[in-house]
C-alpha cells in the first residue's frame, strides 16, 4: 500500500471515528432531554427551565450552555474537545486568545452556578460559543484539503438542520404566535374590557398577581401583590388557611379591591396557597382570554351569601364522633371498581389556636384492587336527593350547589378526580364538574342548573386512585 | 410604519452614524477599518442615548421633555461635528472598496462569478425576507412578555417622574405598578426615550391606552423593535468575523445561530437579551484588540483610498492647549496612542454591557481581570491601566450598580450573588 493510500485510509478512518463519536453523544443526549416528570408538585422554575429530572438538571441546567439542544443547537458541546485540541496543538498562544478563553470560561462558570435554571442567562454565551466552535473547527481543518473541509462543514450543517427538524413543532409554534398570529397570546378582549370597564377606579381596584401587562396596557388603577399594601393580602393567601372571609374583607374594605387578575398558567404554581379556593368560592369569573383570567369578587363572602333567604341549605355532615353512617348518614356509594374503605378520623390540621371543637373527616382508601379493574379503579359516592334521609326537591330552573372540603394527593390532580352535580331527566344524565386544584385541604364548589323534568339529582365525588 | 421609520432612523441610524464617525476619526492607529467601526457603531445610537438620559435624569431631573431630547440631540451633533474628518475618509474608503470589489468581480468569470452572485443574493434575500416579515407582522404585535412589561412599566415611571432615583422600591403612584427588585435602567430608558419623542412629536394629549390592535397603537413601536435589531446586529457581527476565514463558514454561522430556538426567539420576541449580548460581544472583541501587539491590528489603507487630511482647526482649537487635546492619553500614560483607542472602547463596551444587565457587571469584571493578567507591561503599569479601565466601566454605566448597592432597592443587586 502506498503512503498516499495509507494517508487516505487514516483520514477516512479518522473522519468516521469522529462522526461516530458525535453521533453517539447526540444519540444519548436527545432521548435524555425528551424525558419529563409529570409530578404535580413541580416548581415553576423546574417547569419553565426544563430541569424537571436529575439528568435534565445537568444537561439543560448546569451544562445547558453545551447540551440544551432545544435552545442552543446541538454543536456547542464540540467547543470542549476543540478547545482541548487547541491547547495541545498550540502551546504557544497569543495573549488575546488566552484572555478570551479565560473570560469565556469564567462566564461559563457563572452560568453553571447562577444561570443553570434560566435559558436566557445561558444564551449570553451562545454567539461566542458558536463562533468559537466554527473558528476552532476551521483551524483544525486549515491544513486539510478541500474535500475533508467540505465534508466536515456539511456534516455540521446537517446536524443543525436536524436540530431544527427535531424541534420543528416549536419553531412552527413560534411562527404561528409571533408572525402569522394564528396562535395569539395577547389578551386583546380582556384589555379592552378593562379599559372600558366603568366600575374599575380608585375605590374598586384590580388586584394583580404577577401581571405587569395590566399596568402597561391599561390606564386603570391596580394593587400589585408585591406592594407592601397588597403583600399583606397575598401573605394571607399563603399563611392563613381556611380564612377566606377575613381575606375577602381585607381585600374589599381595606385594600379597595374589586377584581383579581392572574395568568391562568401560573395558578398551578399557587397550589400551596388558598388563591384558587378563593377565586373559586369568593369570585365570579369575568373573562378568560389567551391565558389571562379576570375575576370579580362577590358582593359578599360566599358563606354570608348562602345565608340569604333564597337559598336552602342541606347539611350532610355532623361534627360528632362515630362511624361514617353517624357522621354523614346520607352518604351513598353509587358505583365502584375495586374495594374501598371509609374511615372517620379527627381533623387536626389548620385549627385556630385554642380551638377544641371536634371536626371529623372521612378518609377514603382503595384497599383492594380487583385484577380485571386494575387500570380503571374508581369509586363514585356522594348524595342523592330522595335517598337516605335527603328529602328535598329542587325546582326546575333553580341552581343546585355542592360545597365540599377535600384533601387529595398531588398525583390525583387530574381529570379523573372531581366533584359533580348531576341531574337525570329520565333519558340521560347531565353533569357539571369541578376538578381539584390543590393537594391541600380546600373547599370546592360545583353548581348546576336543574333541568325541567329532572327526576334525580346527585351530588357526587369521583375518586380514581393510581399507584 | 412611518412613525417607526422616523424614530428608528433618528435614534438607531443617525445617532449611530454620528458615533461611528467620531470613532473613525479617533482611530489614528487604524485598529479597525472604518467599515468595521461603523458596523459596531450601528448599535451605539440607542444605548448612548439612554446612557445620556440616565445621567441627565439622575443629575438634572424634573425638567421638560424638550430639554432632554435637545441635550441628547446636541450631544450627537457634537460627536458628528468632532468626527467630521472621518466623513471624507469614509466616503473615500467606501468608493475605493466598491471599485476594488468591481475590479475583483471582473477578474473572475464563469462558475466563480455565478457562485459569488448567488452567494450575495442569498444573503441579501434572507435579510430582506426577515425585514419584511418582521415589520409587517411581528412588529405589529403588542408586548406581552412579563419581563419586558416590567421594563416598560419602569420606563413609564421614569418618563412620568422625569428622574432616575435610587430608592427602596419603584411605585407608579398613578396606576399602582410596583417593583421591589433592582431595575436595570438601560432597557427601560429606551421606552422612556420613545415616550419623550411621542410627547414632542404627537400633538395633543397622550393617546388613550386602549388595547393595541395591530398597526393602530405605535407608542412603543421603537421599543418593540429593539430585540430584533440587536439580534440582527449579532448575526452581522458573527457573519463579519467568520467571513474573514471563509464565506461559507459565515453562512454556516447564521445557520448554527438559528438552529438554537433561544436565539430564534430573540428575533421574534421582545426582550433585552440581544441588546445586552451585543455589547458583551463588542467588549470581548475590544479585549482582544486591547491585548494585541501594537501595530498588529493596524488596518492598512485600502489601495487608492484618499489619505486622511488633518481637519483644519478653527481659531478656538488652535489656541486650545495641546495638553487638553491629549488629556485622555495623558491620563493613561502606559498606553500608546494606538493602544489607547482599543483600551477606551474596551472600557466603554464593558461599561455598556454592565449597564444593560446584571450579568454584564460580572462580565465587565472578568474583562478587567483578563486585561490585568494579559497586558504586556510591568505589574505597576498593568494595575494603573486596569484601574483606569474600571473607571471607564463605571462611567459607561457600571456606576448604576455602585449607586444601587449604596442607596438602591431593598433587594439590591448584591443579593443576586448572595442567593
Amino acid at each position: 500500500m502506498t503512503q498516499k493510500q495509507l494517508k487516505s485510509i487514516r483520514r477516512v478512518t479518522g473522519f468516521a471515528l469522529l462522526t461516530a463519536m458525535v453521533l453517539m453523544v447526540l444519540l444519548s443526549v436527545y432521548p435524555a432531554l425528551e424525558t419529563s416528570n409529570n409530578r404535580g408538585d413541580l416548581t415553576r422554575t423546574e417547569y419553565i427551565a426544563g430541569i424537571d429530572t436529575p439528568v435534565k438538571k445537568w444537561l439543560n441546567g448546569y451544562l445547558g450552555v453545551f447540551f440544551r439542544f432545544e435552545g442552543f443547537g446541538n454543536i456547542n458541546w464540540l467547543v470542549l474537545p476543540l478547545l482541548a485540541w487547541f491547547f495541545i496543538a498550540y502551546p504557544q498562544r497569543d495573549r488575546k486568545q488566552s484572555a478570551l478563553v479565560l473570560v469565556w470560561f469564567l462566564t461559563t462558570l457563572l452560568m453553571v452556578f447562577k444561570g443553570y435554571d434560566n435559558a436566557r442567562y445561558q444564551l449570553t454565551l451562545f454567539p461566542m460559543t458558536v463562533a468559537a466552535v466554527l473558528y476552532l473547527l476551521w483551524l483544525f481543518l486549515e491544513n486539510k484539503t478541500k474535500i475533508p473541509r467540505v465534508l466536515c462543514l456539511s456534516f455540521v450543517a446537517l446536524l443543525c438542520v436536524y436540530n431544527i427538524y427535531h424541534h420543528w413543532e416549536k419553531y412552527t409554534n413560534q411562527w404561528h404566535m409571533r408572525v402569522t398570529a394564528e396562535k395569539p397570546r395577547f389578551p386583546h378582549k380582556l384589555v379592552d374590557y378593562i379599559n372600558n370597564a366603568g366600575d374599575i377606579d380608585q375605590k374598586n381596584r384590580v388586584f394583580t398577581i404577577n401581571t405587569p401587562l395590566f399596568y402597561y396596557h391599561t390606564d386603570k388603577p391596580g394593587l400589585d401583590y408585591m406592594h407592601p399594601d397588597g403583600a399583606q393580602a397575598w401573605g394571607k393567601m399563603w399563611y392563613v388557611l381556611g380564612n377566606r372571609q377575613k381575606l375577602f374583607r381585607n381585600l374589599t374594605r381595606r385594600r379597595r379591591v374589586r377584581y383579581i387578575l392572574v395568568k391562568s398558567m401560573h395558578l398551578r404554581f399557587y397550589r400551596g396557597s388558598i388563591l384558587q379556593e378563593f377565586l373559586h368560592c369568593e369570585t365570579r369569573p369575568v373573562m378568560e382570554d389567551n391565558g389571562w383570567s379576570l375575576f370579580k369578587l362577590r358582593e359578599q363572602p360566599l358563606k354570608q351569601h348562602l345565608r340569604r333567604p333564597e337559598y336552602r341549605r342541606l347539611w350532610t355532615w355532623k361534627p360528632i364522633k362515630g362511624d361514617t353512617a353517624a357522621v354523614s348518614p346520607s352518604l351513598v356509594r353509587f358505583h365502584r371498581r375495586g374495594i374501598y374503605s371509609f374511615e372517620v378520623k379527627p381533623f387536626t390540621g389548620g385549627k385556630k389556636k385554642g380551638q377544641n371543637k371536634y371536626i371529623p373527616f372521612i378518609e377514603i382508601r382503595n384497599t383492594r384492587v380487583k385484577p380485571r379493574y386494575a387500570n380503571e379503579r374508581r369509586i363514585n359516592f356522594g348524595y342523592e336527593l330522595g335517598k337516605k334521609g335527603l328529602q328535598e326537591k329542587i325546582p326546575a330552573g333553580k341552581y343546585a350547589h355542592f360545597i365540599v372540603r377535600i384533601l387529595i394527593s398531588p398525583r390525583l390532580l387530574n381529570n379523573q378526580n372531581a366533584i359533580y352535580v348531576l341531574d337525570y331527566d329520565g333519558k340521560k344524565w347531565e353533569q357539571s364538574k369541578q376538578t381539584f386544584f390543590s393537594n391541600r385541604w380546600r373547599t370546592y364548589v360545583v353548581s348546576k342548573k336543574i333541568r325541567p323534568g329532572a327526576k334525580r339529582v346527585r351530588f357526587m365525588i369521583r375518586f380514581s386512585p393510581v399507584d | 410604519m412611518i412613525e417607526f421609520i422616523v424614530k428608528f432612523f433618528f435614534t438607531g441610524i443617525l445617532f449611530s452614524l454620528a458615533t461611528g464617525s467620531f470613532l473613525v476619526s479617533r482611530d489614528k492607529g487604524r485598529t479597525c477599518s472604518p467599515g468595521e467601526l461603523y458596523l459596531y457603531s450601528l448599535g451605539l445610537g440607542p444605548v448612548l442615548t439612554v446612557l445620556l438620559l440616565y445621567y441627565m435624569l439622575m443629575l438634572i431631573g424634573g425638567g421638560p421633555v424638550w430639554f432632554y431630547v435637545s441635550l441628547v440631540t446636541i450631544t450627537f451633533g457634537l460627536l458628528l461635528f468632532a468626527g467630521r474628518s472621518a466623513l471624507p475618509l469614509t466616503i473615500g474608503a467606501a468608493k475605493s472598496f466598491a471599485g476594488h470589489t468591481r475590479d475583483r468581480f471582473r477578474q473572475i468569470s464563469g462558475p466563480a462569478r455565478v457562485e459569488r452572485v448567488l452567494y450575495w443574493t442569498l444573503v441579501f434575500a434572507l435579510l430582506a425576507a426577515f425585514l419584511v416579515i418582521f415589520t409587517a407582522n411581528t412588529l405589529q404585535l403588542p408586548i406581552d412578555g412579563h419581563d419586558v412589561l416590567v421594563y416598560g412599566n419602569t420606563g413609564k415611571i421614569y418618563y412620568h417622574e422625569k428622574t432616575v432615583a435610587y430608592r427602596d422600591d419603584l411605585l407608579d403612584r398613578d396606576n399602582g405598578f410596583y417593583f421591589a427588585g433592582s431595575p436595570k435602567p438601560s432597557f427601560s430608558l429606551l421606552y422612556t426615550w420613545e415616550l419623550m419623542l411621542n410627547d414632542l412629536f404627537r400633538p395633543g394629549p397622550d393617546p388613550k391606552k386602549s388595547s393595541p390592535a395591530p398597526g393602530v397603537e405605535n407608542r412603543d413601536i421603537f421599543f418593540r423593535a429593539i430585540s430584533a435589531y440587536y439580534g440582527l446586529l449579532i448575526i452581522c457581527l458573527t457573519f463579519f468575523w467568520l467571513y474573514r476565514k471563509n464565506r461559507y463558514l459565515a453562512l454556516l454561522g447564521i445557520l448554527v445561530l438559528l438552529s438554537g430556538m433561544q436565539f430564534f426567539r430573540v428575533l421574534f420576541h421582545l426582550h433585552l437579551d440581544s441588546y445586552r449580548i451585543y455589547f458583551l460581544l463588542l467588549s470581548w472583541i475590544f479585549l482582544a484588540y486591547a491585548l494585541s501587539k501594537p501595530g498588529s491590528t493596524h488596518t492598512p489603507p485600502t489601495p487608492g483610498a484618499p489619505v486622511e487630511k488633518e481637519a483644519k482647526k478653527g481659531i478656538f482649537l488652535r489656541r486650545l492647549p495641546s495638553f487638553f487635546q491629549c488629556l485622555p492619553q495623558r491620563l493613561v500614560p502606559g498606553l500608546t496612542a494606538e493602544e489607547y483607542f482599543a483600551f477606551f472602547l474596551l472600557g466603554a463596551f464593558s461599561g455598556l454591557t454592565a449597564f444593560t444587565h446584571i450579568v454584564g457587571i460580572a462580565v465587565a469584571g472578568f474583562n478587567a481581570l483578563a486585561f490585568l493578567l494579559f497586558q504586556e507591561k510591568n505589574l505597576k503599569q498593568r494595575i494603573i491601566n486596569t484601574l483606569w479601565l474600571l473607571f471607564l466601566i463605571l462611567a459607561f454605566g457600571g456606576s448604576h450598580y455602585l449607586l444601587d448597592a449604596l442607596i438602591g432597592a431593598r433587594f439590591g443587586f448584591t443579593t443576586y450573588f448572595a442567593s
